[in-house]
């Protein structure tokens, strides 16, 4: 679904991703976790399109076509989806205003007809159960004012509203409490499917307690340096990025 | 001298308004070398002439009918070519307790406290010839939710339009009043209205002006007003319309504890320019006071932004905060911002400060990474931005009407297509 072929990229001249070979296949979840400046979220904002980073070499397939020469509305209306480390606040748009006119898009794109304030209205209020949020959260402007918990089950209703292919999940767990952290999980697993990809890119072990990864590989000074099972995940949590770094000889 | 417009005025103004008259007289046409018109140049007025003009009611109906609100039935005002106009007016149910009269000779004692006019060409020009005034008067603990509104129209080319309106709140009363300031397109006129606003202890008045002239009219306002201690003053401006704009915002917050929210909105396109001049005078202690003044700018347009706030040495613990926030959509327009704080108080909290800028790129990343076009981004965004503002406004109709007057300017400007 998504192949990632030795991905250099940069921003303002330094190199952070050096060569990242990565295949994700429908069905699949894949963890990237990686000590602090590794290259991680640079590597879901790349995918996703960021204008910031430039890509020096490699290529980047989604459903076997290059994407890299694309915008990145372009790139989410094939079906891809970035939940944001640090969610953006747009102020004066609310979050219906602003998902009614994305999933609208998509719809137009799939030749469906685009459904009215209050159809959506129904879709959303549905949407929002899925992952337990408030559904007067919708009528309020995008994250503005939002604790960071709200931010990021906000990331997950866009991405249940939104049915992305694959989904990015840049450190959707940081600065998440036990309780937020479950409920986030379960609305990843609850749109989680065979003809999915999940991409979560994280810190900590703690969030694939609740999310089972298929794969996990530690990235470290924009490389990945190891990968394996989801018990690799709790070999970096008893040992440190220390002993892999090691073994890695870097 | 070419460089001034040319006024038409009635021959023997009232003996009342001889001080006004006499200033009047003394005072020059503004020009962009006097520090208040700097950025202002009047010059779309030089040599035309200007005079009184009788009004086409039929006109005018249109003009309501475009900005009609539909909780002011009963409550409206209507001035025609600055003059008030009785049967375009309704005040078949004004709240008990509220007045609204013509004012008279006999009420020059009380027009023109709030501020003065011997300071400004324009100012002084309504103060000497306004052609009729209206007096609302709200009485000692009178508190309606029912807005009143101002209908300030301008159906012909070559007039000059000069409509007075004095508002006192008594102590403890609290009343809304819209003023909708509106114009025929492509019809050179001046608009000159003044205002005076008059709030008595603990008294508090929701004050919203639409400014919606015609393109080619120019309108030079004057807005003052004086309030007493415990009294809370909330006003909001749009400007929209109009080639010209000139707004002098004057709020003297007179008695202690007093609050003032002057917050405005600006969308400025094609060649039109609208400045905003405000006096925040912080006279009395505990005062407080907000200003947020937002502006978008395409085309050639111009905004300009002078808000200064005083705080004299008696008024210790004021708190003030003023910002202006410029979004530029075009490489050709023109943004001229100053805020400017004078402090003479020891123990006081001020902040203030203006920005201009661009649609920023982390949020424009974060919409088109949902799957929004960069033209639906940008439409989204400069929406948002004047949104933000307007949203806030307790007014159903006025809210509504005007988030659309917003939405319809950024759609256009985008290109996108009605929802």
């Amino acid at each position: 679904m998504l192949v990632i072929k030795n991905l250099h990229a940069s921003v303002e001249g330094v190199e952070i991703l050096r060569g990242i070979d990565l295949e994700i296949k429908a069905g699949e979840v894949h963890a990237v976790m990686g000590p602090n400046g590794s290259g991680k979220s640079t590597l879901s904002k790349v995918i996703a399109g960021h204008p910031a980073y430039e890509v020096t070499a490699g290529d980047i397939l989604f459903e076997g076509q290059s994407i890299l020469e694309m915008e990145p509305d372009e790139r989410a209306r094939l079906g891809l989806f970035l939940a944001f480390q640090y969610p953006v606040e747009i102020p004066g748009v609310t979050n219906a205003m602003m998902l009614r006119q994305a999933y609208n898009g998509i719809r137009r794109d799939n030749g469906e007809e685009e459904l009215d304030p209050l159809e959506f209205d129904d879709y959303l209020t549905e949407k929002c159960s899925l992952v337990e949020m408030d559904s007067a959260l919708v009528d309020r402007n995008v994250n503005e004012g939002f604790s960071g918990g709200e931010k990021k089950r906000n990331e997950i209703l866009q991405m249940a509203v939104l049915n992305p292919k694959v989904a990015l999940l840049d450190e959707t767990d940081s600065g998440l409490d036990i309780d937020a952290l479950k409920v986030v999980s379960n609305g990843i697993n609850k749109i989680r499917g065979n003809d999915k990809a999940v991409l979560l890119v994280t810190h900590y072990q703690r969030i694939l307690n609740y999310i089972t990864p298929d794969f996990v590989h530690v990235l470290v000074k924009g490389r990945i340096v190891k990968s394996g099972g989801k018990e690799l995940a709790l070999q970096l949590e008893d040992e440190g990025y220390d002993t892999i770094m090691e073994a890695a000889g870097v | 001298m070419n460089d001034q417009a040319l006024l038409t005025l009635p021959v023997d103004a009232d003996v009342a308004r001889a001080s006004a008259v006499t200033a009047f007289k003394a005072l020059p046409f503004p020009n962009t070398r006097d520090e208040e018109w700097r950025f202002t140049s009047l010059r779309p007025l030089w040599n035309q002439s200007f005079g009184a003009v009788a009004g086409n009611e039929r006109v005018a109906v249109g003009l309501i009918s475009d900005l009609d609100l539909s909780e002011t039935a009963g409550r409206r005002i209507v001035f025609l070519n600055g003059l008030f106009n009785a049967s375009l007016s309704d005040l078949s149910a004004l709240p008990a307790g509220v007045l609204v009269r013509e004012l008279t000779e006999a009420d020059a004692s009380v027009v023109g406290q709030a501020d003065t006019f011997t300071d400004d060409y324009f100012a002084a020009l309504n103060s000497a010839y306004y052609q009729s005034g209206i007096l609302i008067h709200a009485a000692k603990n009178i508190v309606s939710p029912e807005p009143i509104a101002i209908y300030h129209l301008v159906t012909d080319a070559g007039a000059l339009a000069l409509p007075r309106v004095l508002y006192i709140g008594e102590s403890f009363s609290e009343l809304s009043i819209i003023e909708v300031f509106a114009g025929v397109d492509d019809a050179v006129y001046l608009h000159v209205p003044f205002t005076e606003v008059l709030l008595k202890d603990e008294a508090r008045v929701h004050h919203f002006r639409v400014q919606k002239d015609g393109n080619a009219g120019l309108h030079i306002n004057r807005t003052a007003s004086n309030i007493g201690r415990s009294s809370d003053l909330q006003s909001f401006t749009i400007s929209v319309g109009a080639r010209i704009f000139r707004s002098d915002v004057r709020v003297a917050l007179d008695g202690e504890a007093a609050h003032a929210t002057i917050d405005g909105l600006v969308l400025v396109h094609q060649n039109q320019l609208s400045d905003t001049h405000s006096i925040l005078d912080h006279r009395k202690p505990n005062c407080t006071s907000h200003q947020l003044h937002k502006c978008i700018v395409d085309g050639v347009g111009t905004s300009v932004f002078n808000g200064k706030i005083f705080v004299r040495q008696i008024a210790q613990k004021t708190d003030s905060y003023q910002a202006n926030h410029n979004l530029q959509l075009s490489h050709h327009g023109m943004v001229y911002t100053k805020p400017q704080l004078e402090i003479f108080a020891d123990d006081v909290k001020c902040s203030h400060g203006a920005t201009v800028g661009q649609i920023d790129d982390e949020q424009l990343f974060y919409l088109k990474s949902r799957g929004l076009s960069e033209q639906q981004t940008r439409y989204l965004l400069t929406y948002g931005f004047a949104a933000q503002i307007v949203n806030a406004l307790p007014v159903g109709s006025l809210r509504d009407r005007l988030t659309s007057e917003v939405d319809n300017f950024t759609r256009k400007r985008f290109e996108i297509e009605p929802a």
